[in-house]
This record gives C-alpha cells, structure tokens and sequence, in this order.
C-alpha cells in the first residue's frame, strides 16, 4: 500500500504519530503540506495536488481533519480519501458541498455527530475514537527537577476558550439574553445531554436575527446555528474550567499550564504553556491527579487530552462522557465526575489514598496502549475504505 | 501591485546584500523589502517580522531562514500562507540539512542551470517543485530577473 498524507499548515502534533503507526506497519508513504489561503478556493493547489496525484500512485491521501479541496482532488482523480477529524465538529466551511463524494471515507471520534450526519444522509462518515502513541510517551522519564517543577498534587492542562457570544449577547432583545444565560447555566451543570439539540435553537435564532436587522439596520449580523453552538460551547466550558480551577485551587496544591489564568484563579499556580510533545507529558506523568473537563460540543467522544492523560500513565479526573464509559470503567482505569464538588470530593480521596490511585493509574494506562494505539487505528481505516 | 519580501542572510554569504538589492531594483513595480537573517533579533522574532511582512511573495536566496523550524521540526516557512520561491546561487554543504525537510507544495526551488535536475530531486525527494534558473551566480543585471519573476508568478492563478 501507499499513502500520499495531506499535511495542513505543517501538520499538527499528532502528524508524526501517524507517520510511526505507517512505518510500524510497513506501508510507504508520502508528504504533501499546504497552507490554504482560502479553503474553498485555490486553483494553484487544486493543479499541483492534481499533479501530484497523477504522477504518484497512491492507494489513498490521507490527512488530519478534513479538506474539501482534497476531497475535490480525489474525487476527479478517482483516488480514495481518508479524512479522520481531530477537530469536532468538522472544522470546514460548507463541508456538506463535499462530504457526499464517493472517494471520501471521514472519521469523526465523537459518535453522536456521525449520527448526526449520518441521519443527513451521508453514508461515509464513520465513528472513530482518537488514539494515543506510548511508545513516544514511554521514552520521556521525567527527572527528579522535572518532577518538582512540573508536578503537583493537581494539574489541568487547556484553555478556558473566549468567546464572541457576550458580545452578540449584548445586541440581543433583553429576553432573550435571558434565553441565552438560562441554557448557559443549565448546561453548566448538565452532562451527557447537550441542550441546543433538543431546545430548538431555529426559533431563537430567528428571533435574534430578527432582532438584530431591525436594530442594526444594515450592518449585516446575523447567527447561525453552528457558530451559536460552538460559541455556547465555549462560554460553558470556561465557566467549569474556572469553576473547577478555583475549588481545586481552594483545596490542593494545583497546578494550570493554558495561555491564560483568570484573575480569580489566585490561588492556583499558574505555570504559562507547556508543550504537547514533552511537557504536558511530563506534567501527567508527575502530578498525582490530571483533570480535564470536556469542550461541551464534543457530545458524547473521548477528548484527545485524556486518552494523552492515559497513555502518558497519568491519573485521569474527567467530566461524563458516553464513550468515556464504554470504553473506560470508572474507578478502575479513570475516575469520572458529576459535577465540580464531585470533582473537588474524589480529588481529596484520591489524594489520601495513593495506592488506589497507583491502580487506577496503571490500568488506564494498559487500556490506552492496548486499545487505542494509532496502528489499531489506522487498520480501522484501511479496512473501511476497502484498501485490505 | 505585488508586496515581495527577500529574505537573506549574509553571514553566509556577503554577497547576498548586492543580490538583494539587484532583484528589489529589476522588479521596480513591486514593492520590496529585505530582511537579513544576520541581524539581532531572536529566532522567533525574525521569523515574525517575515510573517507580518504581509508579503504576497517571499523569496530566499540560498535557503536564508530555512534554520527556522517549528517543536515538530518542520519549516516554519510551511506555515506561510504565500507562495515562495527559493533560488539556490550555489550548492554547497549548508543546503542539505535545509533541503532535507519537507517543504511546502507552493514553494518552487530554483537551482542553477548547470545542476543536475533528476541528480537533484533524487537527493532532495520532500522538494516538492524543483526549476532551473539562469540567474548565474546572482550578480546580473535586471533584465534577467524580471524574466525570472513573470516566469515564477505564472504560475499561480490565483496571485
């Protein structure tokens, strides 16, 4: 077999796992980066990616996320096109115009969006969980300094998303700025059920659009539903991320690795960035407990953070998620919550009791490189696509 | 009107100064600016100055920046969204290291006409777009040049 891989933008962190996966299992491959401008419209990539696909001879092109303009490409050229989404949802503008061509095979880690398009009618999309290389992660021993720099009693790793929302929210009809805090403030505390989906949005969307027009004659704002529930998504995230910080920060020596730290989190070390491919490693690897609280669009997937979390052999503390569960038993390889005091609770009996947490760390470790190895993966992918 | 950054680095080579100022002289329609690899600022920071440039074309001359890479080793250039074009003025020991990433497919490397194409690509196989210029050692005058450049842009549509 062999695999002409599309790199956007010079490729992500996980670029180079998939490579290690491809030689573990033998199959040649080749790479082609770009950078769209516009990714709907390029003529100067759409004639040399084309050339490329005809001068090589490639089974398939496979990429990280999904590009229509590769998808175009294959098509005409009859090559199949293996796209698995690390991103949810899809992060492509008018993605429907492309996602029905018959050479495309897209993967998506969270199960509830591939029903979601699937019920659109698209038959090629298929439900994939992300993945995790121990092997790189093994090789990173941290040192006693790493330990004492990098460790804690708990850890967080992540944004706390700004969103545009509040700025829009400021425009809104006084009831339904309302409408907006009271869904905010229910799904804050929600898990498992993702309440846009089932609140009918189109009314509200209408009536703000509605709004909008008539007191901003002109200026052309309006929402859309994908953007609403991305930004929705954002705002209520932050609100548990902060939440959560500052109860942990309260109790335990924590530690925030992110690009920021709210001013309420003072009682929080907060530690700047670490970097995806040897500090947050080590930052799993060293402190006691690693939280993570789920970006609220992801309905129902495992979040790359913990199956990272995992495979490093760190302590994994997450909010529900459907697959968490089906893939994970709680309390056994991870421990999952209810709520941030939930969190706070189990964080503080884990702390007191070590060996259980040695137990639970080293299982959900054997699980992640067992189950969610990108070689497993990338089988998946091949079988799907018919190319074994 | 075209918005064109040079890069260079003299410290390699002096005579990239003259060149520079050679290519910003025959392509007096566009609007040129030069940034030297040799000069005081961190590795991050040259590689932002490029980036704010806001340049619609950047061109290197003997793969000047091509020391810059990311935490995944990979050029920083690949994350530019503007065509690039490299021309080689000589092959030497200090190109393979820089030719052996992989490069971004909007970039075309341009080595001297007496190279060998086929010997060239077999060296360097992640150059995705490999041509011959007659550009000499680069210390021509401008009509050379401006050929070059209306060779080069054709070939993006789009640009």
């Amino acid at each position: 077999m062999n695999i002409l891989i599309f790199e956007f933008n010079g490729g992500v962190l996980n670029s180079a796992d998939i490579r290690h996966a491809l030689k573990k299992k033998n199959i040649s491959f080749h790479t082609v980066s770009y950078c769209f401008r516009d990714t709907a419209h390029d003529e100067f990539f759409v004639k040399r990616f084309s050339r490329v696909l005809a001068e090589g001879s490639y089974d398939a092109v496979f990429s990280i996320n999904y590009f229509p303009l590769v998808a175009r490409c294959c098509c005409k050229a009859g090559v199949k096109y293996l796209a698995w989404s690390f991103d949810c949802p899809l992060n492509a503008n008018n993605v429907e115009e492309t996602l029905a061509l018959e050479t495309n095979y897209v993967f998506l880690f969270d199960r509830e969006h591939t029903r979601q398009y699937k019920r659109q009618g698209f038959s090629n999309v298929y439900h994939l969980p992300l993945a995790v290389n121990c092997d790189r992660l093994d090789m990173i021993k941290p040192t006693k300094q790493e330990a004492e720099h990098y460790g804690a009693d708990v850890s967080f790793v992540g944004r706390f998303y700004e969103s545009d929302l509040p700025k829009f929210r400021e425009a809104m009809s006084e009831y339904d700025r309302g409408y907006v805090d009271a869904v905010c403030a229910a799904q804050t505390d929600l898990y498992g059920c993702f309440l846009p989906d089932i609140c009918d949005p189109d009314a509200f969307i209408e009536r703000v659009n509605a709004h909008y027009a008539k007191t901003m004659p002109g200026a052309g704002v309006r929402i859309h539903r994908e953007w609403l529930f991305y930004e929705l998504s954002k705002v209520v995230t932050r609100r548990e991320r902060v939440r959560l910080m500052k109860l942990m920060g309260d109790s335990f020596d924590t530690k925030l690795y992110s690009i920021e730290c709210p001013d309420i989190l003072s009682s929080v070390t907060y530690m700047g960035t670490c970097d995806y491919l040897t500090g947050m490693p080590t930052v799993f690897k060293t402190s006691r407990i690693n939280l993570h609280t789920t970006l609220r669009c992801i309905r129902t997937g495992i979040p790359q953070r913990v199956v990272d979390i995992l495979g490093a052999g760190g302590f994994c503390l997450a909010n529900y998620q459907e697959e968490i569960l089906e893939h994970f038993e709680n309390g056994v390889d991870l421990v999952v919550y209810d709520n941030v005091f939930d969190a706070v609770e189990k964080a503080g009996y884990y702390l007191s009791h070590p060996d259980e947490a040695e137990a639970i760390r080293r299982s959900g470790y054997q699980k992640a490189r067992e189950y969610f190895s990108y070689e497993d993966r990338l089988e998946y992918i091949f079988r799907t696509a018919g190319l074994i | 009107m075209y918005r064109i950054i040079i890069v260079t680095d003299t410290s390699r080579r002096p005579q990239h100064a003259e060149i520079s100022r050679w290519i910003k002289g025959a392509l007096d329609e566009a609007e040129t600016t030069i940034f030297d690899m040799n000069c005081c600022m961190a590795e991050h920071e040259k590689f932002y100055t490029i980036k704010d440039s806001e340049a619609d074309i950047l061109i290197t001359l003997d793969c000047a920046g091509f020391e810059m890479v990311n935490i995944m080793d990979v050029l920083s250039y690949n994350t530019l969204k503007m065509p690039m074009a490299h021309i080689l003025f000589e092959r030497s020991s200090a190109h393979e290291e820089a030719l052996s990433h992989l490069q971004n497919l909007s970039m075309f490397t341009y080595i001297p006409g007496s190279e060998d194409m086929e010997e060239f690509k077999a060296a360097f196989p992640l150059v995705p777009n490999v041509k011959r210029h007659e550009l000499g050692d680069g210390m021509k005058g401008s009509a050379d040049y401006k050929s070059w450049f209306e060779d080069y842009v054709n070939e993006y549509p789009d640009l």
